[in-house]
């Protein structure tokens, strides 16, 4: 009997034409790891919801939902909540409580747990997931990183026999989002916890499930090994072909997927570098290296820095040592960065939302006066936060993009070529806190565009958003620097800059190290790189991107 | 040097929260209920030791702050009360007097007192002590707290992760004219009550999920634990507030002021009282030396 089966179920929201769950049938086995996958939209929250019954959401709803044989409904509240864990995106949101001892207590507190009992747990879990040095925190205190996987050992000190976990690491940077993903992974493999989990990146996740079960428009339209899964998805050009880890997806297109055996498709780096020496062997391949190019000169840049040293306070430790950097116009530049680096502290310092007490800052030219009050946006620089969210301050997208352009006698063409450019078309009379991640980012964009700035300034612009999603924003980016705008990039993810970018540099420490072109950059570096440098770089010099791997193969 | 105070293990305000708050309750009762300046004297005395206890270096500070806003009550009280049969000096026509001064000095100190335990309260009462305490009676109020201590620092770095996103964009609260001022702060007001209604949602399905209005009887994490030495401190603060509360109803530690003074006779019941009051004051204190030299001890043995 499986643990979990749905049985043809479908569900549709009030006022909503379209099914949101269309005929779902789906088994789930005993202590399996089951990866969801599939676009912003297709019904993966809708059914993970189903799978509690205070979370289900309200409407039109046939077919069943069974737990361990029995239909969910008739699973006591307490055994849903004991039994089924359930940890959601927001990092932040989730958490209940101010401390950390109370938020992993707080599950155990509410089904009336003995309190010997539970200090043993509580204390079991915290040594587990390695939280016992910061047991005493506040909640307050703790990086997102930290936060998400104390959501997790929250709801495991539950002891659910089923995690799922709905885009657990959307919110999360790389490094944080892998070490969650091993945490997951070692829940099932050692404690045998069935999980499912959906989500954006697929690079860790699809290598660690045992089956992957692919969404389109609420139903189920793939299922099966991870290699099965990646081979229908590459047979049918699926645009969720873009997620695929980077040595299956080279490895589908380079093979032909139809023709190619599932089983020793490679997963992991390790496989694809393995695959990729017998390959290189059995076929004639020339051309065994690429270009680097060369970083343009840059004479009059749009963006200057020049030896700026912050820190927020007078005691406070320096955040900027002596950064210089250069950015050319109308170049995308990329600036690599761990935490804590001072990435976000220097795109205030270039808005002129914080002063440095040493160096200088040049936009188009000018010299950002030290201590005027006046924002960067007047000087021709707009910053795109981290959180899009942040920067709708009305009901609606149209009203948030009116506000940039009021008083502006031709206001509605301004804000319907945006609309247009962006493709918000759609989506200018909802609510700003309803658009999906993806949404948001193209709303938040033809916002902060309509200022007309000289120079964009992103921070982390591909967070919470999902391939497909960030595919077009790809796309838009090279549009603008076409256009002549520059843009500076601060982010963690190295294969989104490696893909866009003209120039990349690296943040250490407070100041800009080795500004390089993206191949050179990246093919210097053996851990800050792309998968598909690490997987290639054995056969082929300067291969960065899929598509550079792709075409040396192909060649 | 010594180290943070609150750090030495054995130290006062690492006993179980249900001492400290008993200490707390004493010590606020007999202090409001002395008005000889002699027990006034050893209620100030212990309240700025505990203080010291529970501050540190920086618990000077809040000691001599007291000593002018003392000056200050004491004088006042002479200009608005007449009463007295020593009169010092006459202003405006009214008569400013000895008993009137003593009165207000008495007033004075037991203010200031009370504001130097409530000084340290706060050090050593935190919310999760004082909900330890009651979190097993008051379940819903309780949760209610610890919620809010936490939606409230969540709350401010979210108002300022909006403020500098408009103010990325020109739309900064501190931009524009007067007009555009009003409009982009009451934008960003707005977006916070949005940010803050969404994220209510996934905090409730969150706690939901995790069983919360399953209605089950909540039990609490012990957070604390009871040991012998916390019972041996209550009973011995039993004991000395015992003594003290017998000596403050036989009137040992009460003393007329107006409108003529008149000194509590001296017996051997009061003496006895006054020693427990002071032993319960400076209990606090007295453990705290001992847990010192104690831990300056071990710490030359390691």
């Amino acid at each position: 009997m499986a643990q979990i089966a749905f049985q043809d179920l479908t569900f549709s929201y009030p006022d909503q034409a379209h099914r949101a769950l269309d005929g779902v049938s789906l088994e789930i086995e005993h202590g399996d790891l089951v990866c969801l996958c599939g676009r912003s939209g297709s019904g993966k929250t809708t059914l993970l919801r189903h799978l509690k019954t205070a979370l289900a959401p309200h409407g039109i709803r046939t077919g069943k939902v069974l737990f361990e044989g029995r239909p969910l409904e008739d699973v006591t509240p307490e055994d849903q909540a004991r039994f089924i864990g359930f940890v959601m995106q927001d990092p932040d949101a989730q958490l209940v409580t101010d401390k950390v001892w109370h938020e992993m207590a707080f599950g155990l507190e509410n089904l009336g747990t003995d309190p010997r009992v539970m200090e043993l747990r509580v204390v079991e879990m915290a040594s587990f997931f390695g939280i016992q040095h910061w047991f005493h925190e506040g909640t307050a205190q703790l990086s997102g990183g930290q936060k998400q996987m104390l959501n997790l050992a929250s709801v495991m000190a539950l002891q659910p026999s089923v995690l799922v976990l709905d885009e657990p690491t959307a919110q999360l940077d790389p490094i944080a989002a892998a070490d969650f993903l091993t945490t997951v992974q070692k829940i099932n493999r050692e404690l045998g916890v069935t999980v499912i989990l959906t989500e954006h990146r697929l690079e860790d996740a699809f290598a660690m499930a045992d089956a992957v079960v692919v969404m389109d428009a609420g139903r189920v339209t793939a299922s099966g090994s991870p290699q099965k899964a990646a081979r229908t998805l590459i047979a049918r050009h699926d645009p969720l072909e873009r997620a695929l880890p980077t040595p299956i997806r080279i490895y589908g297109v380079v093979k032909g997927a139809a023709a190619s055996p599932a089983q020793d498709a490679p997963l992991t780096v390790r496989e694809g570098r393995t695959w990729l020496l017998a390959y290189e062997r059995s076929h004639q391949l020339p051309v065994r290296a690429l270009p680097q190019g060369a970083l343009p000169e840059s004479q009059d840049p749009a963006l200057s820095l020049h030896e700026v040293w912050f820190r927020y306070d007078r005691d406070a430790p320096d955040i900027l040592r002596g950064a210089s950097l250069d950015v050319p116009r109308g170049s995308l530049f990329a600036l690599l960065g761990g935490n804590g680096t001072g990435k976000s502290t220097l795109l205030k310092v270039l808005c002129g939302l914080v002063k440095p007490y040493r160096g200088e800052v040049q936009v188009m030219g000018r010299t950002l006066k030290k201590g005027a009050r006046r924002s960067g946006a007047l000087e021709g620089i707009a910053l795109l936060p981290q959180d899009p969210q942040d920067l709708f301050v009305k009901q609606t997208v149209r009203e948030d993009l009116l506000s940039m352009v009021a008083g502006h006698g031709d206001a509605p063409t301004l804000i319907q070529e945006s609309a247009d450019a962006f493709g918000v078309v759609g989506l200018l009379d909802r609510h700003p806190a309803d658009l999906s991640g993806g949404e948001a980012q193209r709303a938040a964009l033809a916002k902060v565009l309509l200022a007309r700035p000289d120079v964009l300034l992103l921070d982390e612009p591909t967070k919470g958003v999902d391939a497909f999603a960030k595919e077009q924003l790809a796309k838009m980016l090279r549009d603008l620097t076409a256009e002549g705008l520059t843009i500076l990039m601060v982010s963690h993810d190295v294969e989104f800059c490696a893909r866009v970018s003209d120039e990349v540099a690296l943040l250490f420490d407070g100041s800009v190290v080795a500004v390089n072109t993206p191949r050179a950059f990246f093919s210097q570096n053996s851990f800050y790189t792309t998968a598909a440098n690490r997987m290639s770089r054995h056969v082929f010099a300067n291969a960065v991107t899929d598509q550079d791997v792709i075409d040396l193969c192909l060649q | 040097m010594v180290a943070e105070p609150a750090r030495i293990p054995g130290a006062f305000p690492s006993s179980h929260p249900a001492v400290l708050f008993a200490w707390f309750l004493g010590a606020l009762t007999l202090t409001i209920l002395v008005s000889d300046p002699l027990w006034q004297a050893v209620a100030f005395a212990g309240a700025a030791s505990f203080c010291l206890c529970t501050r540190g270096r920086s618990g000077w500070k809040t000691v001599a702050g007291m000593l002018p806003l003392f000056a200050a009550l004491a004088l006042a009280n002479g200009f608005f009360n007449p009463r007295g049969a020593t009169v010092l000096f006459t202003y405006l026509g009214r008569p400013y007097t000895l008993e009137a001064l003593l009165y207000g000095a008495q007033a004075a100190a037991m203010f200031v007192s009370v504001m130097l335990l409530f000084g340290s309260w706060n050090r050593v009462m935190t919310a999760d002590a004082l909900m330890f305490l009651f979190g097993s009676r008051l379940p819903a109020l309780t949760m209610v707290l610890t919620m809010a201590l936490r939606l409230v620092p969540a709350y401010l770095h979210k108002a300022r992760r909006i403020a500098w996103a408009q103010a990325g964009i020109g739309q900064g609260a501190g931009e524009g004219s007067v007009v555009e001022r009003v409009r982009h702060g009451s934008g960003i007001l707005g977006a916070l009550t949005t940010w803050a209604l969404e994220a209510g949602i996934v905090t409730a399905d969150s706690m939901r999920s995790r069983g919360y209005g399953s209605g089950l009887a909540r039990t609490q994490f012990a957070q604390h634990r009871f040991t012998i030495r916390d019972g041996a401190v209550l009973a011995a603060m039993a004991l000395l507030t015992a003594l003290a509360f017998a000596g403050v109803i036989q009137g040992a530690a009460s003393m007329e002021y107006l409108p003529r003074i008149v000194f509590p006779e001296t017996t051997a019941f009061g003496v006895v009282a006054f020693l427990g009051f002071t032993g319960f004051l400076f209990l606090p204190t007295a453990l705290d030396m001992k847990a010192r030299i104690s831990w300056r001890r071990s710490l030359s043995r390691i």
